[in-house]
């Protein structure tokens, strides 16, 4: 049987000091780390079949602190998992959330809202939403942490190798702007894939896209598997998760330098799409090719059919030379 | 009969000798002093261009003023964004309908000198008011300005156009048309490149920031100035020449009539449509550029506006090049033909491949663009007479401005829903388009003209020589008769 898992782990609250939007690889005393094992969950909106065929149910996070409210003095912070205090700071503004709405299909389409993945029946979409949440430092980003995990070997018998990948591709009619695609595969096992782009508000639209960065694949720590034995993951794989050599996690960041930071907005939206088997490839769509072959072709048509219409026009005219000549020689 | 003797002065010694005329043709004074001041020569022909060239310097110089000050604008009249896209609104829009008026006004009313005096002076009214407006920090009145420039700036434009086809039909007239247009990219980049060393030359004399502004954009008025200075100069220049050449006692006084436009030849109507459908696929991809470079390509910012702004830098060198050499083949349907279809391959480019380098392609459009331009606007004079060109300017600009403002949303719109993809292939539909019109037309040339428009440029000196053989001949024999 095929199991995999797909696993935000990490909140990261990073101060962005050289606008490099970056991940600080040293321990500073401005990085938060929030553990999504340390969230609390309700269903903001139960699972539903929408009009459009999908499932859907969103889920948002909330701290224990949350109905108590107390004012928290900034403290000093550390790296070390947060405790509830902390994070309770970061859902201090009024309509804060961090919300994941999970869709699923029964049959091949797309989704409605930009970035429109494309649904498989194997596949599950997610929407990673960061509504107005709090930080004490003005050149605050966020980032999160996500790790594939998959323990099915391969026909050999050998871990598969995971790897991500990009997919060029000319036709960006689905996602107006973006041409690639970002596959993180575990070879001819799962995948997660998304286009490498978030939005910066609720309206979506090229102006206010903005660029998805990862850091390459690393094994998991023990930190992180602490935090996958709190989930999941632990009665699915069981007993050690650090022996699961079938398992990478990387860093995923929202921005790019000179954009103000997380606060410019307050919000930030991503979409990543996680399923069985070999990830859907975008193809050039049907629209585009009728509008090609209407917009070109039938100007090409009629061109072809003028110089065709010249051509044979000149061809039937008598020749100049070769012809009778009107007069009779004199000296026969 | 020897009727060079004749026709040669008495007091040859004298300059100019005013000859007495013995027949039609001979109208013309006989000039006998330095080449520059003779009209018949290129020289004097070389002199006339330079003031045209700078004749519409002004308005290209001070249309972009909004662009290069653009930041400090906002900040210092507090603007919004839509208050200072305004800015061009005021000047397009009404355009759409004014630089036609303004063609038929040159043609019916003012005629080419007073019109293009006219038309200078509103250009430099408007700015005046444009920098008094910012130098008191009222917006409306910024807007009225806009307005006023509006008006002198499209229709200089026209004017242009009509002085250049006047003096250089069946001269060179292609290179003189992509040297005009060179002029336009070269005013645009100067006015980049200046007026923010002019407004910071101004730092700390003012108390009010817009005041500084205002200052700035008096400066800017200048060009303006000198605009109506080549406007005065053109008029006395292009008097005197008609009036040596004896050209306006031999014309017959016509004017166009409102009539006249509705019987436009066939032709005429297709080069506009040539036109629209042309720039509405350069220009509007150009405006969105910048973020299709970033997106696509993943270029920063900076190099995004290098490379989008590409085609107007080889545009300014190449367009008289080009022009010089439509002017030694002629053939000016063919050359309008292979502008579009060199265009489209920058669209097909820039669409459906990732490996070709942007900047070749960007500089391939500008010289695309080069060869079009020079081409196709010479195009109308070969289709009407002098007095009905004004007129026709006017309109093909109209219909230009009319495209231009429209497709601007439009491109928008489809970039926004539907991606770059489709926007490009949007573009090179427009562009089959043209290329439709440019075949309809070759052939209304053939059947309708003979081939008049689409001549190559030997065959037209021989009919020049022939038709001047012909009236020579024909003077010769009314001599003596």
């Amino acid at each position: 049987m095929s199991k995999f898992t797909f696993a935000f782990t990490n909140l990261i609250e990073y101060s962005d000091k050289n606008d490099k939007v970056e991940i600080p690889t040293n321990p500073v005393n401005t990085t938060h780390v929030y553990p999504f094992s340390s969230f609390l969950w309700r269903l903001e909106q139960a699972p539903e079949i929408l009009s459009n065929g999908l499932t859907q149910f969103v889920l948002s996070a909330y701290s224990m602190m949350e109905t108590m409210a107390p004012e928290v003095d900034p403290a000093t912070y550390s790296v070390d998992n947060a405790g509830d205090e902390q994070l309770a700071e970061i859902f201090k503004k009024n309509g804060s959330s961090l919300k994941l709405k999970v869709q699923l299909s029964p049959t091949v389409g797309r989704a409605d809202d930009l970035p429109q993945l494309q649904f498989t029946s194997n596949n599950t979409q997610v929407e990673f939403q960061l509504k107005d949440l709090f930080s004490s430092v003005p050149d605050a980003r966020f980032g999160v942490e996500t790790v594939l995990l998959d323990g099915t070997p391969d026909a050999d018998g050998m871990q598969r190798e995971q790897k991500i990948e990009y997919v060029l591709n000319i036709d960006d009619e689905f996602t107006p702007g973006v041409f690639r695609m970002s596959n993180w595969l575990s070879p001819d096992s799962c995948y997660a894939q998304w286009k490498p782009v978030c939005y910066k508000a609720e309206k979506r639209t090229i102006s206010n896209s903005t660029v998805v960065k990862h850091t390459d694949l690393v094994q998991l720590s023990v930190g992180l598997t602490e935090a996958l034995n709190n989930s999941f993951a632990y009665p699915l794989y069981g007993g050690d998760l650090l022996q699961l050599t079938g398992a990478r996690a990387i860093n995923v960041t929202f921005g790019i330098p000179k954009d103000k930071f997380y606060a410019a907005t307050n919000y930030t939206v991503w979409t990543v799409s996680v399923g069985l088997g070999q990830p859907p490839a975008d193809a050039v769509s049907t629209l585009v090719i009728i509008v090609i072959l209407c917009g070109l072709g039938l100007p090409f048509l009629l061109m072809s059919a003028a110089v065709i219409y010249l051509c044979v026009r000149r061809c039937r005219q008598p020749a100049p030379d070769g012809a009778v000549s009107a007069y009779q020689p004199i000296n026969a | 009969m020897d009727s060079a003797e004749e026709t040669s002065p008495l007091l040859s010694n004298q300059s100019p000798a005013l000859n007495a005329p013995t027949g039609d043709h001979n109208n013309e004074v006989e000039y006998q002093g330095c080449a520059a001041c003779n009209p018949r020569s290129a020289l004097h022909r070389y002199l006339a261009l330079s003031f045209m060239c700078f004749l519409s310097f002004g308005s290209y110089f001070c249309y972009d003023n909004p662009s290069a000050l653009q930041d400090v604008m906002t900040e210092d009249l507090s603007l919004t964004t839509a208050q200072y896209s305004s800015f061009y609104a005021w000047y397009s829009w009404p355009n759409v309908v004014l630089s036609m008026i303004g063609g038929y006004l040159i043609d019916r009313l003012f005629g080419i000198r007073l019109g293009a005096i006219i038309f200078s002076s509103f250009c430099l009214v408007g700015q005046l008011l444009f920098a008094f407006g910012a130098f008191i920090n009222k917006v409306w009145l910024m807007d009225a300005a806009r307005f006023l420039f509006g008006i002198g700036g499209e229709s200089l434009a026209v004017a242009q156009n009509t002085y250049a086809t006047s003096w250089f039909r069946g001269h060179e007239l292609n290179m003189v048309f992509g040297i005009q247009l060179s002029m336009s990219r070269i005013g645009s980049t100067v006015n980049m490149n200046v007026m923010q060393p002019i407004y910071h030359s101004l730092d700390g004399r003012f108390s009010q920031p817009w005041q500084q502004l205002g200052a700035a954009l008096f400066l800017a008025a200048f060009s303006c100035i000198l605009s109506l200075g080549c406007a005065f100069i053109l008029a006395y220049i292009d008097r005197r020449a008609k009036r040596l050449l004896g050209a306006d006692a031999g014309s017959t006084g016509e004017k166009i009539q409102l009539s006249d436009i509705i019987r436009f030849p066939a032709a005429v109507w297709l080069l506009c449509g040539i036109c629209v459908a042309y720039y509405v696929s350069v220009f509007p991809f150009i405006s969105l550029g910048q973020v299709f470079f970033e997106r696509k390509f993943n270029f920063n910012p900076n190099e995004a506006d290098a490379v989008n702004s590409l085609p107007y830098i080889v545009s300014a060198i190449s367009s008289p090049v080009c022009g010089f050499l439509i002017d030694r083949t002629g053939r000016n349907i063919m050359w309008v033909m292979l502008g579009s279809l060199m265009t489209m391959g920058c669209h097909a480019c820039l669409a459906f491949t990732f490996n070709l380098s942007p900047y070749g392609i960007m500089i391939w459009l500008g010289v695309s663009y080069s060869i079009l331009a020079a081409s196709l606007w010479p195009l109308v004079s070969y289709c009407l007479p002098n007095h009905m060109l004004g007129t026709a300017y006017g309109i093909m600009q109209s219909i230009q401005n009319l495209g231009l403002a429209v497709i601007n949303q439009v491109s928008g719109l489809i970039v926004d829903s539907k991606g770059y993809l489709i926007l490009e292939v949007f573009f090179l539909a427009w562009l089959c388009l043209a290329l439709i019109f440019c075949a309809v037309l070759y052939l209304w040339d053939i059947s309708k003209l003979g081939g008049e428009l689409n001549k190559s440029a030997s065959s037209r000196r021989k009919d020049a020589e022939l038709a001047k053989q012909a009236t020579e001949a024909a003077a010769k024999a009314a001599d003596e008769a």
